[in-house]
């Protein structure tokens, strides 16, 4: 039973490698190779995020999602995988000249991802060293308490696992459990990623087994702390980059759930895997504003936020209203164009409303919505009355509810003032208020906006909720902010590099000018 | 020897603060969970329910658990409140919700026979009874 979960996590991860290579096979001169970490996490993003859509299509097709299927797919992507690992076009065992540049801490230019560009010095320091135990010690830790528990809150059993169950014993997603409208089947329209994943695993261990399972939980964690790190190396030293991680992964919410309600990275809601799809999707459009590298892994990565979670299709408006507002401003405001239009804009001026680019780049937003056309006629088809939150986003439900918006403002600022979010406000905060003019140069706020959209909208829909808004405050708000928690921390940590670390950077780079740099 | 001013000052204690804090909880968590809630490691809930294990399963979803998990696989059970709890342990046996309030004998009594019902759940008091359910001929529930 174990085997089977020992087979599937790397499988998995395989098959992820695989796709990323087929969509974005490398050629010669192409300048993104990514680093070691950044391609294990993104293999398995892309790993844990299509093979669930990949089953979903197959199962609307009329095949029963099963261990034979699951194989079939994952055996040759995993093949494909492999392959790219160990070919690459201009150099031989790649992963090992990767790994020995992990070991030796240095980061030659040909490892160098779409997220990463490395700054300043090579070697570990102590406080490094001691920065990476925390880490591996944390996320050891979860997973140990993830596995030391079966499901045991409310959404994950009533919402996700049940889903896995109906899905592990029937093969179908199109059974009597979802079209039944008498059957008990708790939110039957949520999109169905994070069951048919649970499903996967399930069936590789030949049984349902709710608490290995929850080993997935704590690997979408060391996957966004992986991202999370890789993303800051382009802009500060790994010191800094592991500091402001580790904020990331200390945050005690993360591990620390609340009596009545899961959510964290031990737990099996989905609010974790959607805060790494969301992280993952904002952190490269961020580097393709930077460098013109990444839309298409930030877009695929948005079509699996919004198949993993409803609230997916918030975190995908706000991605999509910054992808167009940047097409308006870039050309105007210094950020680089994709890197096929670079060498257009050697040769003439570049217009705002350049026709090339608008047509270069409105494609990408077409695959999150591309890829989930099916789900979205699927879960239309399903005889349920959900709650209906597009029916009450009315003023007059608006204007009744507000007396509900202050409470709600109270909430959410004290939770990032609380000791289960680490005071995580107050350097924020400080970040905002203390820097005004920095902060409204328009990188930051555009990372702003992909913070404060969110919040906005899970604000509305508080208060036009038909449900209890002081219970959905109660079990919800934690998890909510999950979604942008990594958001959270790299505006904070970009903020502080270019604040404080201008000058360090300097002298930091004149103490190691003696070091042996390898 | 760099200055730092006072807002960089104030920006570098709040980070250092937030993160001594959250290193701190997030160690008594784990420190407490591995010392007061490990017992629950001693069950897999995937098909056993109840024994000495807390599974944060009460009232009256534990109950019908309890009662139920006794049924066949393919027994098709009537609950007339959503107990969305014993509905993931008592899976495969079906539950199906029949919403009470208003409907008449001669409803309940179609559900049951269109649905094949062979067990119904009904909670008075916060107590929860199974009682089984015969069809005798089309429309008419004993």
């Amino acid at each position: 039973m174990i085997n089977g979960l020992v087979i599937v996590i790397p499988l998995i991860i395989l098959s992820g490698a695989g796709i990323l290579w087929i969509i974005r096979p490398p050629r010669a001169g192409a300048t993104w190779k990514a680093s070691l970490v950044e391609t294990a996490a993104l293999s398995f993003g892309v790993g844990a995020g299509s093979i669930p859509l990949i089953l979903f299509y197959l199962n609307l097709l009329g095949l029963t999602i099963d261990l034979k299927l699951l194989l079939g797919i994952l055996i040759p992507l995993s093949f494909i995988g492999m392959l790219s690992f160990l070919l690459t076009p201009d150099k031989g065992f790649k992963p090992l000249v990767r790994m020995k540049s992990v070991l030796k801490a240095s980061y030659p230019p040909e490892t160098q991802g779409a997220l990463t560009t490395p700054v300043g010095r090579t070697g570990y320091s102590r406080g490094d060293l001691i920065m990476i135990i925390l880490l591996f010690v944390i996320v050891i830790l979860t997973s140990i308490k993830a596995l030391s528990t079966p499901m045991h809150y409310f959404d994950d059993r009533a919402t996700w696992s049940y889903k896995a169950k109906v899905i592990f014993n029937e093969g179908s997603v199109k059974g009597e459990s979802f079209f039944d409208p008498t059957r008990l089947n708790i939110a039957r329209k949520y999109p169905l990623a994070l069951p048919i994943l649970e499903a996967c695993v399930h069936l590789a261990m030949g049984r349902f087994d709710d608490r290995l399972v929850k080993i997935i939980f704590p690997i979408f964690l060391c996957a966004t702390i992986l991202i999370l790190f890789q993303s800051q190396l382009s802009f500060s030293q790994r010191s800094h980059a592991l500091f402001f991680t580790l904020l990331y992964a200390a945050l005690p919410f993360l591990s620390l759930s609340m009596i009545e309600e899961g959510g964290s990275a031990d737990t099996g809601y989905a609010d974790i895997p959607l805060s790494f799809f969301y992280a993952v999707s904002v952190f490269y459009l961020y580097h393709w504003m930077k460098k013109g590298e990444g839309l298409l892994i930030s877009s695929l990565f948005m079509a699996f936020a919004l198949f993993e979670k409803q609230e997916g299709i918030i975190l995908f408006a706000g991605w999509a209203a910054a992808l167009i507002a940047i097409l308006f401003i870039a050309s105007d405001k210094g950020f680089k164009p994709p890197v096929y239009m670079r060498k257009e804009r050697g040769t003439r001026a570049c217009p705002a409303r350049d026709a090339p680019r608008w047509r270069a780049v409105l494609p990408l937003l077409l695959p999150p919505v591309i890829l989930n056309i099916p789900f979205l006629i699927y879960a239309w088809n399903i005889p349920t009355v959900a709650v209906d939150y597009p029916g009450n986003l009315t003023l007059k439900v608006m204007l009744e509810n507000i007396g509900r918006l202050p409470p709600i403002l109270l909430n959410i600022a004290g939770a990032f003032f609380s000791f289960r979010w680490g005071f995580l406000g107050a350097p924020f905060l400080a970040a905002i208020l203390m820097y005004p003019k920095k902060v409204l140069s328009v990188e930051y706020l555009f990372l702003l906006w992909m913070i404060f959209f969110p919040l906005f909208c899970y604000i509305i829909l508080l208060v036009v909720t038909p449900a209890d808004a002081s219970w959905q405050l109660r079990v919800a708000l934690d998890r909510l902010l999950t979604h942008f928690a990594p958001i959270i921390i790299f505006f904070i940590s970009r903020i502080y590099g270019d604040i404080i670390e201008k000058r360090k950077l300097k002298v930091n780079f004149l103490e190691c000018a003696g070091s042996t740099a390898p | 020897m760099m200055m730092i001013k006072w807002r960089q000052r104030i920006f570098i204690i709040l980070l250092v603060f937030s993160l001594a804090i959250s290193l701190f909880l997030k160690f008594h968590d784990f420190f407490a969970f591995f010392y007061q809630d490990f017992y629950i490691s001693s069950s897999s809930a995937g098909t056993e329910v109840g024994g000495q294990v807390d599974l944060m399963l009460y009232g009256e979803d534990f109950q019908l658990i309890r009662q139920a998990i006794a049924l066949p696989p393919d027994a098709r059970v009537l609950v007339v409140r959503r107990y969305w709890i014993a509905n993931y342990y008592l899976y495969p046996r079906r539950l199906y919700h029949f919403k009470a309030t208003g409907a008449t004998a001669d409803q309940l009594s179609r559900f049951i026979v269109e649905h094949k019902i062979g067990w119904a759940a009904f909670a008075k008091e916060g107590v929860v009874n199974l009682v089984k359910v015969s069809t005798a001929g089309q429309g008419s529930v004993q």
